[in-house]
């Protein structure tokens, strides 16, 4: 056990959008964090039981789903995969006005809606739930 | 600072001056519609310090960007073409500034007698269809990040400032990707130092290291325009 405290945190992303997500997993791997790519949701939960190392949070890009949908497929994930009730879920908004810019809306025990204003936001957000 | 579009100042001065009473400097916002598919074209806009872009808009709504016009050339070229309408895309002013207006009817009687306005004018187009065909070859073929990379660059060309204006949703529809990929790829050059990004401002602070990062698309083009409307001082 005393190995594993020093592996970084391991991410869950779930990203079906091809232009973003080798970015996305390139900044997530440079801030420190390990990175499981999912593109569904079966995918998602059948790799983060797989890894050795278990997901500390699930990200996923809102893309063209409802908002409520997103966090079902989310809990559905956590579940399905056994992880901690209280892994968080970052959901990425996808279309907002400015006035929703830059806001993290908590929307559950441990379920986060971001409205990024820039990548930076993001880091912070994740890095306060999943300290590197 | 810029003063002057520098497709109007090849003109040979005589030219110019024929041409002076029909010219007029207007201000142009952003979010401006120039010209919409299907309109005959009634004017011409030669940018002096605004940047426009030509965009493809699809049935679903989505858009992604053709062109950029800015201040070595000229919106407008189906005015002296056969068909004088747009064809299927929209001219919008991306980053606002001044342009000199001018009327297709008598840019047209004197494109059609004078030798030297078009060879200036042909010049161009050649050089308009030199940047599509690169820019769709770019959008097939290169990564998001590197386009990122390649249209800041072409932007800040255009308007001669490290400083663009500019919000994550716009940069989207001129790449025609979604917003969270825009965000990342801001994200990943500001990582590498070589842009700052923060709510609707991009201010490009290393910018050979972002040519060395952008795609080839960036220096093809601007040395296909060098070859065609002459090489333009980069210095100041």
């Amino acid at each position: 056990m005393s190995q594993k405290t020093d592996a970084p945190p391991t991410i869950l992303m779930i990203e079906l959008d091809d232009d973003t997500r080798p970015i996305l997993k390139y900044n997530l791997h440079r801030r420190g964090y390990c990175v499981v790519v999912a593109l569904e949701e079966e995918d998602a939960i059948a790799l983060a039981r797989g890894v050795r190392d278990r997901p500390n949070l699930i990200l996923i890009n809102q893309i063209d789903l409802p908002i409520d949908d997103v966090f079902n497929m989310g809990r559905h994930i956590r579940q399905g995969a056994e992880l901690p009730s209280r892994t968080p879920i970052v959901v990425m908004a996808e279309r907002y006005g400015e006035d929703m810019e830059g806001k993290d809306v908590k929307v559950g025990e441990s379920e986060y809606l971001t409205y990024l204003e820039d990548g930076e936001q993001l880091m912070n957000l994740l890095h306060r739930l999943c300290p590197v | 600072m810029v003063t002057e579009n520098r497709l109007l100042a090849a003109l040979p001065r005589e030219l110019y001056k024929k041409l002076a009473p029909n010219l007029k400097r207007v201000s142009l916002k952003q979010g401006t519609i120039l010209h919409h598919p299907g309109e005959t074209i009634k004017n011409l806009y030669f940018p002096i310090d605004c940047l426009i872009s030509i965009t493809v808009t699809m049935n679903d709504g989505s858009t992604a960007e053709a062109g950029m016009v800015g201040n070595r050339e000229v919106v407008g070229v189906n005015a002296f073409m056969g068909g004088r309408e747009t064809t299927q895309t929209e001219y919008i002013i991306q980053i606002a500034g001044s342009a000199i207006q001018v009327e297709a009817q008598p840019l047209l009687e004197e494109f059609d007698r004078n030798k030297d306005l078009r060879d200036v004018l042909l010049r161009y187009t050649q050089a308009l269809i030199a940047q599509i065909s690169q820019t769709t070859g770019c959008n097939s073929l290169h990564v998001l990040d590197q386009r990122l990379a390649r249209w800041l660059l072409e932007s800040q060309d255009r308007i001669n400032s490290d400083d663009l204006k500019l919000t994550q949703e716009f940069l989207g529809h001129m790449l025609g990707v979604r917003r969270a990929g825009v965000t990342q790829a801001a994200q990943k050059l500001q990582e590498k130092n070589l842009i700052r990004y923060h709510r609707g401002h991009v201010q490009i602070i290393d910018q050979q290291g972002l040519e060395s990062f952008s795609c080839e698309c960036f220096r093809v083009i601007r040395e296909e325009y060098d070859r065609l409307l002459g090489a333009k001082d980069r210095d100041g």
